[in-house]
C-alpha cells in the first residue's frame, strides 16, 4: 500500500499558503503595467483557467485509481518514455523556479539590504532549499500547515495598511481597458500561475476524501479572490504609479498613519511573507528534484537536490543583471511550453488507460 | 558452574567471583544439622531483617530438611532456590542475600536490599501551587509505587528489564494496556533491548540511547518528576520509562507542545492556563530572537526601529567600542558565564553572585561605555525569558546562539532562513512514528484540544488522536 506523502487540507494549506505568497512581490507591478486599471481581472483570468485544469485533473486522476502521475505515464508509454517525460517536467519545474527566486532576491537586497553582498545575503537560501527538496512532498505538506496562518495573516494586514489611503474609484470605469490588454496581461503574467502542474503532481500521493475537489478548488478560489483584492487595493492607492511598485508589500502600507506613528509595521508583514516566500520559490525544486530522481531512477538521495541547487545558485549569481531578459523570454515564450505542460499533457492523460502497477 | 555439595568448596569458589570486595560478607552459622553462610552485600543488605527473618528461624531448626522445606522457615515473600554459582553472585551482588548449606546442591536467595534513599519530597522542577506535592525520588520501588497509588487496574503494566553491563540498572517500562499503542509499546521496548553499555547512571543516558534522531539538536524524549504528569501522559497513551537512581521518568513520544504545558495548568481555571501558555510563547519567542532581532535591525534594518526608540538607541551606543554583535555576544558571554558559575557555586554564594553580576557587572559595563544600556535591557529579558520553559533551556540557548550569529552575519534574511530550516526540520521530524510538532504540522484538530491553548478538562473528551490509541475516548464512555 502507498504510503501518502501529503492531505487534501494540506495540498489547500499549500495553494494558500505558498502559491499566494509567490504572487505578493511582483506581479502587481508587472499586471499593472500590461493590463492597467483592469490587472484584477488579468489576475481572475489567470485563476479561472488555472483553476479549471485543477478541476479536470483531479477529475480525470480519479480515472486511474490512486495511480500517480509517473505511474501513470509508465503505464501506458512505458519506463522510458516516462522518464523522458518527466525529464521534460524537471527543466519546466526548473525554469519556473527561476524567476520567482531572482524576484525574491532582488526584494531582499533592495527593500531589506543596502549594501550587503549577494553571497552572504541571499546565497544561504540554496541551503535550506536543497534540504527542503530533500524532504519531498512531506514538508510541503507539514510546512503548509504552518505557513498558511503566517501568508493569510500578512496579507490580509498588507491589505488593511492599502485600505487607509485607498481610492477605489481609480478602479473606474471599467470598460475603457481593451479586453486584449487584460488578456495579454494574464498571459504575460501567467508564469506567476500555473498552479495545476503541482495538483498534477499530488495526484496519487494523497487520500482523496469527500469533497476533495470542493475543498482543493475552494482554496483555490480564495488564493484568487486575496490577489485579486490584493491587486485592486494596491492599484486604488497608487494609481497608474502601480506598476512602479515592484515590490508592493513594502510599499503599500508606506503612507499609512499606523506606519507613521509606530514604525515600519508592514516591513513585519514583508518579513513575513518573505518567511513564506521561502517555502514558495523553493517548491518548484521540490518537483524538480522529484522528476530528477524519477528520471535517474534513485529515491531519497542527498545528490540530487544539492546538484540542482548548486546549478541555480550559479545561475542566479551570474545572470542576475539579466532579469528582465530572462522575464522577456519567460514571460514571452516559455509560458508557452508551461501552458503545454500544464494544460496539454493533463488533456492528453484524457486517452490514456487505467491499468495497474505493482509497487 | 553448579553449587557444590561441599559449602567449602562452593564458597572459594563464590569467593572467586565476588569476594575481593570487602563489603562482601561471608555468615557462617549453623542451622539444624547443617553448616551454613550467609552471603551478601554489607552496604545494600537490611541487615535487621536478615538477622530476624532469615537466619534467626533458620537456627531454631531441628534435624535433617530438603533446601525447599528450609525456605519455608524464612518469613519472607522474595525467596527462591538457585543452584548456579554465577546466579548467586549476580544475585547478591543486585541485593539479595544467598544461604549455603553444606551437603545441599542448591541455596537460598531472599531479596533483603536496602538502599538509603531520599523521602518523597516535592521536585525541585515542574513546582506548582495547586495539585499534588509528591515527586519520584531515586527508588524504582518508590516511583512504582506512587504510579500504582494512581493507576488501581490491571491494565496498568510494568515491565521490569536490566540495562547495562556493569550497574545492571533496573529499567521499569510502564504503559496502559489499550490505550498506549502496541505498536509504540513493541517499538520502545526493542529500543530498550537493543541498548549495549556498561553503566546507567541516570535516565537521561537510557533517553540518549533510545533517540531516534541521535544528532538532533532539539529533545526527543520526555521527562517529568511528577507522578500526576506521568499519568496524564500515560493516560494520553504514552509510555513511561522509570529508571533506578533517577528521579526523572522519561515519557514516549515527545512532542514539543508538551514542554509547554505545566502540571498545574490542569488544577487551575482553563482561562488562567491559557493566558500563561501564551505567556510561554511569547517569552520562549522572546528568549531566542529578542537579541538577534535586535542585533539585525541595528545593523541592516534600522528602518524597522520606531523613530523614538531609534534615538534611543542612537544616544545610548555612542563611544561604544564593540559593533552591536560583538556587543551582544558580550553581553551573552557574560550571561552565561554568570549563569554557569551561579548554578555551580554553593547555593548561598550563588546568590549572591547572581546579584553582584547582574546588577553591579551591568552596571558598570555600561557606565564604563563598553556596551549600551538597551543591549543589556534586551539580554536580560532574552536571558529571564528562557526559563519559562526550562525543560528545552539547553536547546533554546543554542538556538539563541545560532540566531545571534546568523542575525550578526546575514540579517533578518538570515534569521528568516534558519526559521524556515527550522520549521522545515520539525514539521517532517517524527518521534516513534508521531509527528513532532503534532498537532499542529500536521494540523489535527482534536488534538489541539490540549495544545500551545487548551480546553477545559471535562471538554476534552477524546485521547488525543496522534497517540493512536485503540481506546479513544476519556470522558463520557463507559469504556472509557
Amino acid at each position: 500500500m502507498r504510503e501518502y506523502k501529503i492531505s487534501v487540507r494540506q495540498i489547500c494549506f499549500s495553494l494558500v499558503a505558498f502559491s499566494l505568497a509567490i504572487k505578493m512581490i511582483m506581479l502587481t507591478a508587472v499586471t499593472a503595467s500590461i493590463s492597467g486599471r483592469m490587472l484584477w481581472l488579468s489576475a481572475i483570468v489567470n485563476f479561472a483557467v488555472d483553476g479549471l485544469f485543477i478541476l479536470y485533473i483531479l477529475k480525470i486522476s480519479e480515472k486511474f485509481d490512486g495511480l500517480d502521475f509517473y505511474e501513470i505515464l509508465e503505464v501506458n508509454i512505458g519506463k522510458v518514455g516516462a522518464k523522458i517525460v518527466f525529464a521534460l517536467y524537471a527543466i519546466i519545474f526548473f525554469v519556473k523556479a527561476y524567476i520567482p527566486i531572482l524576484e525574491q532576491k532582488t526584494f531582499i537586497e533592495i527593500t531589506l539590504y543596502e549594501t550587503s553582498p549577494t553571497i552572504l545575503t541571499f546565497m544561504p537560501f540554496f541551503i535550506f532549499s536543497a534540504y527542503f527538496c530533500f524532504k519531498g512532498m512531506r514538508a510541503i505538506g507539514r510546512c503548509a500547515d504552518i505557513a498558511v496562518w503566517l501568508t493569510v495573516l500578512a496579507v490580509l494586514g498588507l491589505i488593511a495598511l492599502t485600505l487607509q489611503n485607498a481610492d477605489f474609484s481609480e478602479l473606474l470605469p471599467l470598460a475603457d481597458i481593451p479586453l486584449t490588454d487584460v488578456l495579454s496581461g494574464g498571459i504575460k503574467t501567467s508564469l506567476w500561475y500555473f498552479d495545476s502542474l503541482y495538483i498534477l503532481f499530488f495526484i496519487g500521493h494523497f487520500k482523496r476524501e469527500k469533497l476533495t475537489k470542493t475543498k482543493i478548488l475552494g482554496a483555490f478560489a480564495i488564493e484568487g479572490l486575496m490577489i485579486a483584492v490584493f491587486t485592486a487595493a494596491t492599484f486604488a492607492e497608487f494609481g497608474v504609479l502601480t506598476e512602479r511598485q515592484f515590490f508592493a508589500p513594502v510599499k503599500v502600507g508606506l503612507f499609512s498613519v499606523a506606519t507613521l506613528n509606530i514604525g515600519r509595521i508592514d516591513y513585519i508583514a514583508a518579513f513575513v511573507i518573505a518567511t513564506s516566500n521561502v517555502f514558495a520559490i523553493a517548491v518548484p525544486l521540490v518537483f524538480c528534484t522529484y522528476c530528477v530522481n524519477k528520471v535517474i531512477g534513485v529515491d531519497g538521495k542527498v545528490l540530487t537536490p544539492v546538484i540542482i541547487n548548486a546549478i541555480m545558485a550559479a545561475l542566479i549569481l551570474f545572470t542576475e543583471k539579466y532579469l528582465y531578459v530572462f522575464f522577456g523570454f519567460i514571460s514571452g515564450y516559455a509560458v508557452y511550453a508551461f501552458a503545454f505542460f500544464a494544460y496539454v499533457v493533463p488533456l492528453i492523460m484524457l486517452f490514456l488507460k487505467k491499468g495497474s502497477i505493482k509497487r | 558452574m553448579e553449587l557444590n555439595a561441599n559449602i567449602n568448596i562452593s564458597k572459594l569458589a563464590l569467593k572467586a567471583l565476588i569476594g575481593e570486595s570487602d563489603d562482601i560478607i561471608f555468615f557462617d552459622f549453623t542451622c539444624g544439622e547443617y553448616d551454613a553462610c550467609a552471603v551478601y552485600v554489607d552496604s545494600i543488605t537490611d541487615r535487621d531483617m536478615l538477622g530476624m527473618e532469615v537466619i534467626s528461624p533458620l537456627k531454631k531448626i531441628e534435624g535433617k530438611h530438603t533446601v525447599k522445606e528450609l525456605s519455608k522457615s524464612v518469613t519472607l515473600a522474595n525467596v527462591e532456590l538457585v543452584s548456579e554459582i554465577r546466579t548467586i553472585a549476580d544475585l547478591v551482588l543486585g541485593g539479595h542475600t544467598a544461604i549455603l548449606f553444606d551437603g545441599k546442591k542448591k541455596a537460598l536467595s531472599v531479596d533483603l536490599k536496602k538502599f538509603e534513599t531520599r523521602s518523597i519530597a516535592e521536585p525541585p522542577t515542574g513546582f506548582s501551587i495547586r495539585g499534588p506535592r509528591s515527586g519520584f525520588t531515586e527508588s524504582i520501588k518508590t516511583n512504582l509505587s506512587l504510579m500504582r497509588r494512581y493507576l488501581k487496574t490491571d491494565d496498568f503494566i510494568v515491565e521490569m528489564s536490566e540495562v547495562g553491563k556493569m550497574t545492571k540498572t533496573g529499567v521499569a517500562l510502564l504503559y496502559i494496556k489499550g490505550i498506549a499503542d502496541e505498536n509504540l509499546v513493541k517499538g520502545v521496548r526493542a529500543r530498550l533491548g537493543k541498548i549495549k553499555t556498561d553503566g546507567v547512571p541516570d535516565s537521561s543516558y537510557i533517553a540518549k540511547h533510545i533517540n531516534e534522531r541521535r544528532g538532533s539538536l532539539f529533545k526527543q524524549v520526555g521527562s517529568t518528576e511528577r507522578p500526576d504528569v506521568m499519568l496524564e501522559r500515560l493516560l494520553e497513551g504514552r509510555v513511561g520509562i522509570i529508571v533506578d537512581g533517577s528521579p526523572f521518568v522519561l515519557t514516549l513520544p515527545y512532542l514539543l507542545v508538551e514542554d509547554f504545558q505545566s502540571a498545574e495548568d490542569y488544577y487551575i481555571s482553563k482561562y488562567r492556563a491559557n493566558v500563561v501558555r501564551t505567556i510561554r510563547i511569547i517569552a520562549l519567542l522572546f528568549s531566542i530572537l529578542l537579541p538577534s532581532l535586535f542585533v539585525s535591525a541595528q545593523l541592516f534594518h534600522i528602518q524597522l526601529l520606531p523613530q523614538n526608540f531609534l534615538l534611543t538607541i542612537i544616544n545610548s551606543i555612542k563611544g561604544i567600542p564593540l559593533s552591536p554583535s560583538l556587543e551582544m555576544f558580550f553581553i551573552l558571554l557574560i550571561f552565561e558565564i554568570l549563569n554557569e558559575t551561579s548554578v555551580r557555586m554553593p547555593k548561598y554564594v550563588g546568590m549572591a553572585l547572581g546579584v553582584v553580576g547582574a546588577l553591579v557587572l551591568g552596571e558598570t559595563l555600561v557606565h564604563a561605555g563598553i556596551v549600551s544600556t538597551p543591549a543589556v535591557l534586551i539580554m536580560a529579558l532574552s536571558g529571564i525569558s528562557i526559563y519559562t520553559v526550562p525543560e528545552i533551556v539547553e536547546t533554546t540557548s543554542i538556538l539563541r546562539l545560532i540566531f545571534l550569529f546568523l542575525a550578526g552575519s546575514v540579517g533578518g534574511y538570515g534569521i528568516i532562513l534558519i526559521s524556515a530550516f527550522m520549521l522545515c526540520y520539525l514539521t517532517t521530524s517524527d518521534n516513534y512514528g508521531v509527528p513532532y510538532l503534532a498537532p499542529y504540522a500536521p494540523l489535527i484538530a482534536n488534538d489541539m484540544q490540549d495544545g500551545f491553548q487548551m480546553k477545559s478538562i471535562t471538554d476534552m473528551k477524546r485521547r488525543p488522536v496522534v497517540f493512536a490509541s485503540r481506546n479513544k475516548t476519556r470522558r463520557g464512555n463507559e469504556n472509557a
